[in-house]
């Protein structure tokens, strides 16, 4: 391989006058062509996009389409056939609460994604246990005052069905207790950001969403007296995180597979992946 | 330090002047009568001699001759086995034998080592190989050898300044180290360790780099003394930070979807928001010189029709792709209540975007299936011109007033020069050249198998390997 550089490379005359007569098609940089097309999870739809800009520079015949309308349509469209890869927030090939595994997908871990409990900025509550939370997502407790905070109406949030923070939430921080699903307190929204935005402008809300899309204008609150930090994820104290999965229809080729190698190389996991805010999957002993 | 190892050998050249020395062996392997000769090498650009045999027609050099002019120290035990160590490479021979260790690994020379009157010869090209000299042959026939101590898989190269390139290297912790190259010599310093920080993105001076930590805090590092101060806490998500044209400010796309252009003074953390359209996914921030005029790509994602109300095992789930390719944008902040004007409307990707120095166009590679991709301009009046005309352009990058093509070709590559609407061929390079690195008033360098080269008067040298 040097000596083959070598005879190549090396002593080539610059400015070489070199006669531009046929039109040639790429042989050089990279060989690697086709079409990917990623449904899913819209948590995890800016590090697709992120990873889908770096990867098409090194591979520029390969065109990426992305996607996202909740976790649960991304095997979805895998099985269906309309997708390469499919976004989800839990391991879709296993059984999850509310979801059966689908047959014959391979999960493929792409980072990790710590949840967070979060209150509207006015709710006097920093902390709550896992049995305040399983009481006031299941509409048991009603009132801030029965969890130590002011007298006002809880308004619950919560993800529609399908979601998967709201898969990991319920298995984590509720520990698969069920939520409440009607009443005049109660509210379901279908993105992170509609989540977001619910508990940012209604008073007493609480909520739960991805850690990295916590804003100044919210409070995330300790678990069982743990705050949802990267450090406490990594550390094992803080118990309300998964990971992010890409699904395939059997194992990947081609494109698809050189793509789901670049978002898991380090050098995706240690640069963009941390610029946004998830956790490089080697982080997680 | 020396830095200047290299070893130019002109054995193979008539004109040098040698001196044979009559020579009589006691070792076995050796002739009764071989000759020894005098070469004479170039180490460092210096006339050396190094003692030479000829066995068996293969040239065999003095171990302890090049070993010494490379750099390397050794240690012979037993009479019969020879260790030389060199840039934390130790290489172990022994007379009689084709056998080299290097390290923990075994390898094989073109011919056995031969010990004449108590010094050891091996053969050239496997005996610089096991110590890790890098070997070219010039035009010539003369027959370099560099024993620069290098860095290994160095990647994202970009230049500082005229005679300095920034690379990084993974570090095995997970973490990523910078380093500073020298790319006349490959001499390398480390500037900035980290298992946090975004990559750094260095200001046009050449004398800062700016970068975000997990948290989304920035800071910016003086790359002469290596240290970092905070200029800003905001936790915001920042995709991407662009240092204006007098290396005064920073500009960045913040939030997840990177929906907003800001501007942070480093001199008092100050951001103001420059754009707020509430269009989400903007990428490849370009910044005019008077920090005014603004290229960037935003792609839309696809659309989903799902009914959740239906089983999941019904699969009751549409994507419509149409219209996710990425388009380019302009925005002219001087103008009062100005909008943000699309500049391009072709399904086609668009990769490498970037602005000219003026901002008077953008420029991208536009690939379409099954065809070349062309490298293209596009103005603020939205008119499109193809830079380089039927050539299928597979990277490019902007260094001051000039773009630089890498172009595919049938038999490996080419690096075009484009200035306005002149192009001119730089080089002709191998298939495994993957990305040129461009800088204002710098030499050009290539990527070659993970190696970084730089033009260096005609020649190109390895600054990494």
């Amino acid at each position: 391989m040097k000596m083959k550089w070598f005879k190549s490379l090396a002593f080539t005359t610059l400015a070489l006058a070199v006669m531009a007569t046929a039109v040639p098609v790429a042989s050089a940089a990279s060989k690697l062509s086709g079409k990917i097309v990623i449904n899913g999870s819209s948590a995890l739809l800016p590090l697709t996009l992120q990873a889908a800009k770096e990867f098409k520079k090194l591979n520029p015949k390969v065109k990426i389409s992305a996607s996202a309308a909740g976790s649960i349509t991304g095997p979805q469209s895998v099985r269906k056939g309309i997708a390469d890869i499919g976004a989800v927030d839990w391991d879709a090939s296993t059984d999850v609460p509310g979801f059966k595994k689908f047959d014959g997908q391979v999960a493929h871990k792409v980072a990790v994604i710590p949840f967070a409990a979060v209150v509207n900025k006015g709710v006097g509550v920093d902390n709550l246990t896992t049995k305040q939370l399983q009481d006031i997502f299941s509409g048991k407790v009603k009132n801030w005052k029965e969890v130590g905070g002011n007298d006002a109406s809880i308004v619950v949030v919560n993800r529609a069905f399908g979601s998967g923070t709201r898969v990991n939430f319920q298995m984590k921080a509720l520990d698969g207790s069920d939520f409440m699903s009607k009443g005049d307190n109660y509210k379901e929204v279908k993105s992170s950001g509609d989540m977001k935005t619910a508990v940012e402008t209604t008073p007493n809300a609480i909520g739960y969403m991805d850690l990295v899309y916590v804003t100044s204008k919210m409070k995330a609150l300790k678990i069982n007296d743990v705050a949802p930090t990267e450090a406490n994820v990594i550390n094992g104290k803080y118990k309300v995180w998964g990971y992010g999965y890409y699904m395939t229809k059997g194992q990947p080729t081609g494109a698809t597979k050189a793509f789901i190698e670049y978002i898991q190389s380090k050098t995706f996991q240690n640069g963009s992946l941390k610029k946004l805010k998830f956790i490089p999957i080697s982080a997680m002993k | 330090m020396s830095m200047k190892k290299t070893v130019i050998i002109s054995v193979l050249a008539a004109a040098v002047s040698t001196s044979a020395v009559g020579a009589v062996s006691a070792a076995p392997a050796a002739t009764a009568s071989t000759q020894v000769t005098n070469s004479t090498f170039y180490v460092n650009d210096a006339v050396t001699t190094v003692r030479t045999i000829v066995k068996d027609g293969v040239t065999l050099v003095s171990v302890r001759d090049l070993g010494v002019a490379a750099g390397a120290t050794f240690t012979v035990t037993g009479g019969k086995t020879v260790l030389a160590y060199l840039n934390d490479v130790l290489v172990e021979l022994q007379d009689g034998s084709t056998k080299v260790r290097i390290g923990d690994e075994e390898g094989e020379l073109g011919a056995a080592v031969v010990n004449v009157n108590n010094s050891f010869y091996a053969e050239l090209e496997g005996f610089a190989s096991a110590l890790g000299i890098e070997q070219t042959t010039d035009a010539s026939g003369k027959v370099w050898l560099d024993a620069t101590k290098r860095l290994t898989d160095a990647e994202d190269p970009i230049w500082i300044d005229a005679q300095t390139l920034l690379v990084s290297t993974l570090a095995e912790d997970g973490g990523r180290v910078d380093y500073k190259v020298n790319a006349a010599t490959g001499e390398f310093t480390e500037v900035f360790r980290t298992s946090t920080a975004s990559a750094l993105t260095v200001a046009p001076n050449g004398a800062k780099a700016a970068y975000t930590d997990e948290t989304g805090a920035v800071y910016v590092l003086d790359l002469a003394t290596k240290s970092s101060s905070k200029v800003s806490g905001d936790d915001t998500i920042k995709p991407e930070l662009v240092w204006s044209a007098d290396s005064s400010a920073i500009y960045f796309l913040q939030g997840d979807k990177g929906s907003v252009i800001a501007k942070l003074n480093p001199a008092d953390g100050a951001i103001t928001k420059v754009l707020e359209d509430k269009v989400d996914y903007k990428a490849d921030l370009a910044v005019s010189a008077d920090g005014k005029k603004f290229f960037y790509s935003v792609t839309k994602p696809g659309a989903v029709t799902a009914d959740a109300n239906k089983p999941v095992e019904s699969d009751d789930v549409a994507i419509d792709m149409t219209g996710t390719e990425p388009q380019l944008y302009f925005f002219d902040s001087s103008v009062k209540d100005g909008k943000p004007a699309k500049l391009t409307e072709k399904a086609d990707d668009k990769i490498f975007v970037g602005a000219s120095a003026d901002a008077g166009q953008a420029y991208y590679i536009s690939s379409e299936e099954n065809k070349v991709s062309s490298l293209l301009a596009v103005g603020a009046d939205k008119s499109v011109k193809s830079l380089l005309e039927g050539k299928d352009v597979i990277q490019a990058t902007a260094a001051g007033d000039k773009l630089y093509a890498l172009v595919a070709t049938a038999t490996g590559g080419e690096v075009y020069e484009i200035q306005g609407a002149a192009s001119k061929l730089l080089y002709t390079v191998s298939e495994d050249v993957s990305e040129i690195v461009a800088g204002k008033g710098a030499s050009v360098a290539v990527v070659e198998g993970g190696a970084i080269l730089v033009d260096n008067g005609g020649k190109w040298k390895k600054v990494t390997k």
